[in-house]
């Protein structure tokens, strides 16, 4: 076979696992290539880059007689290029760490083996002569026919068990998983030693599936356990913030409820003083005490019912959270927070941990502004709006401003009204949004009050 | 002549709202008449729709027996008429002003606990509204209106430093003076659009060029008014000197 038509057919077959490998990442990651609208160009000309230069490494190793070194060294080497080659394309392609790209990578590079593995093993005879038509042909179907079925199979199977998920959480532990990453590095050596160990007691060939069956089920259960682990902690987790949210209420009603005692007493002395001016016929007093109680009351016990009203139209568990804690920080630094929820707000198109991240990021904003501003005009208030609304959602932080500031550094890294460190979260803040197409922030300088928005298309 | 309605669910407040407000008029000599007091808001609603020009209402929120509130009155309402006065009254002093004010750029926000209090508030904004009509007429600035979303901003043009093109794509930046709005357009619009006073000086930016404080030659950057920076590519460099 001629170098050229070697080469020809590698891209091929290469073109062809290269699609599975974007189709197995995407589950892997759970999501689509970063700004793929806007890097269409870019990243078609990468992936036929890559195609391309991984087809000819491939056939120069080939005719130079590398795959022939002794214990398939050759092959090893190519492989592990092969999986720093896929890392490099994954990292272009999601912007992930390395690490994730790393592990992903070798991940794929398993079940293709493991399909490659399925496929031989059910075709006739172990070795080709590729240079004989017929026997070209048979390898042919198997390599771009049968092994492409089975990686299908695959790729059904990792999407109903969730394998992606697993992956993620797994991505996402800090503890040492050194270990781990290490066993899965070393897959191509470890197998391959595997294979040789088989066949010399066996003294058959065709077992090299059952090889890759075993060490692919070893990686499940890694990240299986692992990945259960860190779902248990993210659960404990959840759990506390819904104890603390709990405990915050509990005390919020405990407030309001002696308020009321206190009230209901002053309310029974009053009264008694209402009626004998009423007796008295005097309807001045009568009318200038109605208007006294009224305004008390809402002084007294309103503020705290309005709270607890706006709060409760929060459904989502983990801003209430945010806000819960925010409000005390607030509280602690006695700077006084409106919060304004007049729809149920329950579910919107952002993930929920980059909301967070956001608003905490606003909030932060907000606070670092007014914090001990305490007695200057005008009071250091902030306030806090959600509103969703049926097309879209609103979240704006509003607070008074009490210096000229840059209005466009803000966005710049490091930059801050108070110090050198504190400025980083409006940065971050804007390349979260990056990661989406469909939210619009906004900031404005109106009436001496520094506005900022968040809106989110549903 | 502006139109003044009333939507209150409760006719004795109705009644006095009514009475005080055609006094006011009458006395001060106001530009405005009361066109409808309504206890159903789909009697104002037709009655905007029948005649839709700039009007002032004056709304409560709670209706009783009614099929909507005051909120989604005011939004029906502002789909006739845009640049209107909406001021709500209303008994709960804890209802969400800031998301009224936000999506119907509500002019005010009354409380009826006393009545003395909810009249002088009535008066209050009478005067406002007319202090504003006087102020419109003076001067008439020029606005960029853009659309995110829900909201529609306006942004005075002379007070715009520039527009830049975002990551994402169809996506534009603009950097005013007060402003920093994030909205979907193309730049090729807004080039066409400010043909006077803004100049493509970057594949990236559409420059104010009174808004040029100087020009970095060396870097090719440009400083604003207001401290900003941004890029210049090369051919633009000679247009770019003969407009500022």
């Amino acid at each position: 076979m001629s170098f050229w038509e070697l080469f020809c057919s590698n891209t091929f077959g290469l073109t062809i696992s290269v699609l599975f490998m974007l189709w197995i990442s995407m589950l892997l990651l759970e999501r689509k290539p970063y700004q793929i609208r806007a890097r269409k160009v870019k990243i078609i000309a990468c992936t036929i880059l890559f195609i391309c230069v991984w087809a000819l490494i491939g056939t120069v190793f080939y005719k130079a007689g590398i795959f022939r070194w002794r214990y398939k060294a050759g092959q090893i080497l190519f492989t592990y290029m092969g999986m720093t080659g896929a890392m490099s394309y994954l990292y272009f392609l999601y912007r992930e760490n390395l690490l994730t790209c790393w592990i992903s990578a070798v991940f794929l590079e398993m079940l293709e083996s493991f399909a490659v593995h399925i496929g031989v093993f059910f075709s006739p005879n172990m070795t080709f002569h590729l240079d004989i038509l017929g026997e070209r042909l048979i390898y042919y179907f198997f390599l771009y026919v049968f092994t492409p079925l089975i990686e299908i199979i695959w790729v059904l199977l990792l999407y109903k068990t969730g394998v992606g998920k697993m992956f993620r959480m797994w991505i996402e532990r800090k503890e040492s998983k050194k270990v781990s990453i290490i066993f899965i590095s070393l897959y191509p050596i470890l197998s391959e030693i595997l294979y040789y160990m088989v066949q010399i007691g066996e003294r058959v060939g065709n077992d090299n599936a059952v090889v890759s069956l075993l060490y692919l089920l070893i990686v499940f259960i890694i990240f299986g356990y692992a990945g259960r682990q860190e779902m248990q902690k993210k659960q404990i987790r959840t759990q506390q913030i819904s104890m603390q949210q709990q405990n915050a209420y509990i005390e919020s009603l405990e407030k309001l409820q002696s308020e009321m005692r206190r009230f209901r007493h002053d309310y029974k002395n009053m009264m008694s003083g209402m009626y004998l001016q009423a007796k008295e016929g005097n309807t001045e007093a009568v009318q200038n005490f109605i208007q006294d109680m009224t305004s008390d009351f809402d002084y007294q016990v309103g503020e705290q019912i309005r709270r607890l009203t706006q709060l409760g139209n929060i459904h989502m568990l983990e801003v209430k959270g945010l806000l819960l804690g925010k409000m005390e920080k607030m509280q602690q630094e006695q700077i006084s927070c409106e919060l304004e929820v007049l729809r149920p707000f329950d579910k919107t198109r952002l993930k929920t941990t980059d909301l967070c991240r956001c608003l905490g990021i606003l909030i932060d904003n907000a606070i670092d502004e007014v914090q001990g501003k305490k007695g200057k005009k005008p009071k250091p208030q902030i306030h806090i709006m959600i509103s969703s609304q049926e097309e879209c959602t609103t979240f704006q932080v509003r607070n008074p401003l009490y210096s000229n500031i840059d209005f466009h550094k803000i966005w710049q890294q490091g930059y801050s009204t108070r110090g050198a460190d504190r400025g980083i979260g409006l940065a971050s803040y804007k390349s979260i949004l990056e990661h989406y197409e469909n939210v619009f922030s906004l900031t404005t300088i109106k009436d001496g009050y520094f506005i900022q928005e968040l809106k989110i298309q549903e | 002549m502006l139109p003044i309605y009333i939507c209150e669910d409760d006719a004795m407040i109705l009644a006095a709202q009514k009475k005080f407000l055609e006094k006011q008029i009458m006395m001060e000599g106001y530009d405005m008449q009361i066109a409808l007091c309504s206890r159903h808001p789909q009697e104002i609603i037709a009655a905007v729709a029948a005649d839709p020009k700039r009007g002032i209402y004056f709304l409560d929120v709670e209706l009783k027996d009614e099929p909507m509130d005051g909120f989604t009155l005011g939004q029906q309402i502002r789909k006739f008429d845009t640049r209107g006065f909406l001021i709500y009254v209303t008994s709960f002093p804890d209802l969400a002003f800031e998301t009224f004010r936000y999506h119907l750029e509500t002019l005010d926000y009354i409380v009826k606990g006393n009545s003395e209090k909810m009249l002088t508030g009535m008066h209050k904004n009478l005067a406002i509204i007319t202090e504003r009509m006087c102020k419109e007429q003076g001067k008439q600035k020029e606005y960029f209106t853009v659309r995110v979303l829900d909201i529609v901003k306006h942004v005075p043009v002379d007070e715009i430093m520039f527009f830049e093109t975002s990551v994402r794509t169809h996506r534009i930046e603009l950097h005013a003076k007060n402003d920093c709005i994030d909205f979907i357009g193309s730049m090729q619009e807004l080039q066409e659009q400010f043909r006077e006073h803004f100049l493509r000086v970057h594949r990236s930016y559409l420059v104010n060029v009174n808004k040029i404080q100087e020009l970095d030659l060396k870097h090719r950057e440009i400083l604003m008014d207001n401290g900003e920076k941004c890029l210049f590519s090369k051919n633009m460099k000679g247009e770019l000197l003969s407009r500022i």
